[in-house]
């Protein structure tokens, strides 16, 4: 029975099949017809007149993927110029596209300056955003006009700036910035990595290579925002890399550290410079300090404006660090003190940045709740991670709920699973009885698990409340009774911050198919519980 | 069915991988209902679209095809081919059978279609937490007539959920051997599996499952279909205020094709009628 790999022949599930879908394929291009025409109806349309055909698939991506607005893309070729005044006069349009040597130029110029003055004037005229590009660097006879020009061939970076500057407000989303590291060595490797990714703050993607020749395929693939080699490596050393990209004129900006003064390396360095290669030599060891302002020359861009600690965190007694936690949880709690969440957070805060478990995954119940914080669900998942990682049962059972609901991380059952397990092998009830809800009669199915179900329900969790109606109702591994079920549904149903599966439309369900006196005797078990948790 | 299972020996592996599975199942059953509440949005959506077009798509297909007969016969006559005119005349009529026939297709296809209620929709949760369970493709491998049996029952799963057929799918979730045992089918067990081998395996099939049945709601979520479904449901009534409007412009063009077809017409009737001499 067991041998090898599962096939999977038959599985539950098998898709597209829906009967529309199964329709021949006459009917099913009617069908993508009437809604594609009806879409179209609905979404306001961007047009665009070209005289090239190649471009249509780099902007249909480019607004498809990036643009804030939904559009219906409408394009619009010409071959003439006699053909685009025309269209120009009668379509109102959005962008006109044009590849100056494209066009059979009916309107009498001579050279490409009056080109560039002919679409400087119908930018004047029109008013809409026009991109040129030709094969020559025609960015002098453009340069005085309101036209924007992109030597051909350009590549979808090169045209979505292009694109950019005509509409800024349309295409804000900024990419990060993607800097390849190359070195043999872990050591460098890894602080170089953290240094960079501490500074970006995420705006950052950083690739790690020890194999110089996987890197130079990465390269090749993809050209990177900022390149940092080092020199001696084996087979494919730094020298050598440099050398293929002068070769390439590659146009980002490359550091290459190294640890030995050699003067081969000088002069490679300077003739690089001379054929166009941005490249810096940075010396081994080297510190924070003047690494950053290599990188900063080499990116030409400003430090961001908050510093991140890259300095060493000055050293807190531990008893410090407790007293700071104790004063948040009297805010939080309002123990002695008036209750004030910003206060509360304020040192919970200064305690969890100096790693205090129990203050970081208080900072991160802050945020999910959005006590004395805006919410930030991200803020919060990342909280209780640092706490759980240390340990923090608390935490990992909050972090475990964060991968259920999907709240500041991917959904993600099996990491769920995980912490609920780490924090329920300490002992805490509220990740036991989560880990018994993943099951559909979990929490039912043994006397102890029952116990600790009812425990919570009776606590006020809104998940154990709704399991319990449910087994109520259901008679699952406890005596059918509707009046039970009734009580704990519509506890679970008022619960503020989970509203639990479908409790709300079990209820109606529920209430639909009981009898007056069972309404009656549930409504009442509901009041005597809530009296009796006043 | 007894409330108290006495638990004799529990390796903590065991007790780790039913976890896993629970959880696996669990997001299988959410991913599930999604995708079949969704499914069952975007078909209602479709239907309802292909009810309000249908009639004047239909008409202005037709008229397409006549405009289009006719020239292709009008050229041909002009150039004396007779044989040509006769090619164009039986492709019309094959063109024009299949039309019709991918129109009645369709319009058996939407009216089996009902979108789900509050309430079905509700209950599908319910409902899956339980299909899942019966999940199971590699146990069966080595007996054909009950896997033959499982297959059935997989079948009856997906037709059930195709067309929205909440009554099925509750049958077989509340009572899967009830619902085999009426079907006259063999008998299945789906007991829970006690051993780790058996339940690593399940665990894998339920992640195979779990990343196709994500593909094909992300694949649903970008089709142009749920788009629209979307714009209902954050303005409901825009469907009909947009078909209203496209049949505007249907009519519109149907006026105009029958103006060519009128006048492609009169020029097949000249070309006919041999010149007078």
């Amino acid at each position: 029975m067991n041998n090898g790999e599962t096939k999977n022949n038959f599985p539950l599930v098998r898709r597209p099949s829906s009967a529309i879908e199964k329709a021949a394929p006459g009917a099913k291009r009617i069908l993508s017809g009437m809604v594609a025409d009806t879409l179209a109806l609905a979404k306001p349309v961007f047009t665009v007149l070209m005289c090239d055909d190649q471009i249509s698939e780099i902007v249909e991506l480019l607004i498809k993927t990036e643009w804030n607005q939904k559009f219906t893309l409408r394009f619009i070729r010409f071959s003439r110029t006699t053909e685009l005044l025309k269209l120009v006069r009668e379509q109102s349009f959005d962008l006109l596209f044009l590849y100056v040597g494209n066009v059979q130029w009916d309107t009498f110029i001579f050279d490409y300056p009056q080109a560039a003055e002919f679409l400087a004037e119908l930018k004047a005229q029109y008013g809409k955003p026009i991109i040129a590009t030709q094969g020559l660097d025609l960015r002098k006879s453009f340069e005085a006009t309101d036209v924007t020009f992109i030597q051909a061939p350009f590549s979808v970076e090169e045209f979505r700036d292009a694109l950019k500057a005509n509409f800024p407000a349309q295409l804000s989303k900024t990419r990060p910035l993607r800097i390849v590291v190359v070195n043999d060595e872990e050591g460098p490797i890894e602080s170089i990595k953290i240094i960079l990714l501490k500074w970006f703050n995420k705006d950052a993607v950083v690739l790690t290579f020890y194999d110089s020749e996987k890197a130079w395929e990465e390269l090749l693939r993809t050209p990177p925002d900022l390149l940092i080699t080092d020199d001696i490596m084996p087979v494919l050393g730094g020298m050598e890399i440099v050398r293929r990209l002068a070769d390439r004129k590659a146009a980002y900006p490359v550091i290459l550290t190294t640890s030995f003064e050699r003067s081969e390396l000088d002069v490679c360095v300077r003739d690089c410079v001379n054929r166009g290669l941005k490249i810096k030599l940075l010396d081994v060891p080297f510190d924070i300090e003047s690494f950053l302002k290599v990188v900063e020359d080499s990116l030409k861009i400003q430090r961001a404006k908050a510093e991140p600690d890259i300095q060493t965190t000055p050293v807190v007694a531990d008893t410090d660090l407790e007293s700071w936690y104790q004063t948040g949880d009297r805010y939080y709690f309002g123990r002695g003190v008036p209750k004030d969440y910003t206060e509360a957070i304020k040192w919970y805060r200064k305690a969890a940045d100096h790693g205090h478990a129990m203050a970081q995954n208080s900072v991160g119940v802050c945020y999910e709740r959005a006590l004395g914080i805006s919410q930030d669900y991200k803020e919060a998942a990342k909280w209780y991670r640092k706490a759980a990682e240390q340990g923090d049962a608390y935490a990992q059972n909050n972090l475990g709920a964060c991968y259920i609901n999907g709240r500041g991380v991917l959904k993600d059952y099996a990491e769920a699973v995980k912490w609920y397990r780490l924090a329920a092998d300490q002992g805490n009830e509220l990740a036991k009885t989560n880990l018994g809800l993943l099951n559909e009669k979990g929490g039912l199915d043994n006397a102890e698990a029952l116990e600790s179900l009812r425990n919570m329900a009776v606590q006020g969790y809104a998940p154990a409340q709704y399991r319990l109606g449910i087994g109520y109702r259901d008679g699952q591994n406890l005596l059918k009774d509707l009046a039970e079920a009734y009580k704990w549904l519509k506890l679970a149903s008022e619960h503020p911050l989970h509203t639990i599966g479908n409790s709300i439309q079990e209820l109606a369900l529920l209430s639909s198919t009981m009898t007056q006196d069972d309404l009656a005797e549930g409504e009442r078990r509901y009041h005597e519980f809530r009296i009796q948790r006043k | 069915m007894n409330a108290y299972k006495p638990i004799i020996y529990t390796s903590p592996e065991l007790e780790q991988m039913r976890q896993l599975v629970a959880g696996a199942r669990a997001q299988l059953a959410d991913l599930e209902t999604d995708y079949t509440k969704e499914k069952s949005r975007v078909d209602a959506v479709q239907a309802a679209l292909f009810r309000h077009l249908r009639e004047h798509y239909q008409k202005r297909d037709r008229l397409r095809l006549t405009v289009e007969y006719r020239q292709k016969f009008l050229d041909s006559l002009i150039r004396g081919d007779t044989e040509a005119a006769k090619q164009a005349d039986q492709e019309f009529e094959q063109a024009k059978t299949q039309s019709d026939k991918d129109y009645e297709e369709l319009s058996a296809a939407a009216d089996k279609r009902r979108q789900l209620t509050a309430e079905q929709e509700a209950e599908l949760t319910r409902l899956w937490k339980k299909l899942v369970k019966l999940y199971h493709p590699d146990r069966f491998t080595n007996e054909p007539d009950k896997l033959e049996a499982y297959h059935k029952l997989t079948a009856a799963i997906n037709q059930a959920k195709d067309i929205g057929d909440i009554e099925t799918l509750r049958e077989i979730a509340e009572d899967p051997q009830g619902f085999m045992l009426r079907q006259g089918w063999a008998h299945l067990d789906f007991g829970d599996d006690e051993e780790l081998t058996q339940l690593r395996r399940l665990h894998e099939t339920l992640k195979k499952e779990i990343a196709v049945v994500t593909e094909s709601l992300k694949q649903l979520r970008e089709s142009p279909d749920y788009e629209l479904c979307q714009l209902r449901e954050q303005k409901p009534g825009v469907l009909d205020g947009l078909a209203a409007e496209q049949t505007k412009q249907l009519e519109a063009e149907i006026v105009e094709l029958e103006k060519q077809a009128a006048q492609l017409a009169s020029e097949i009737k000249k070309a006919e009628t041999p010149p007078p001499n």
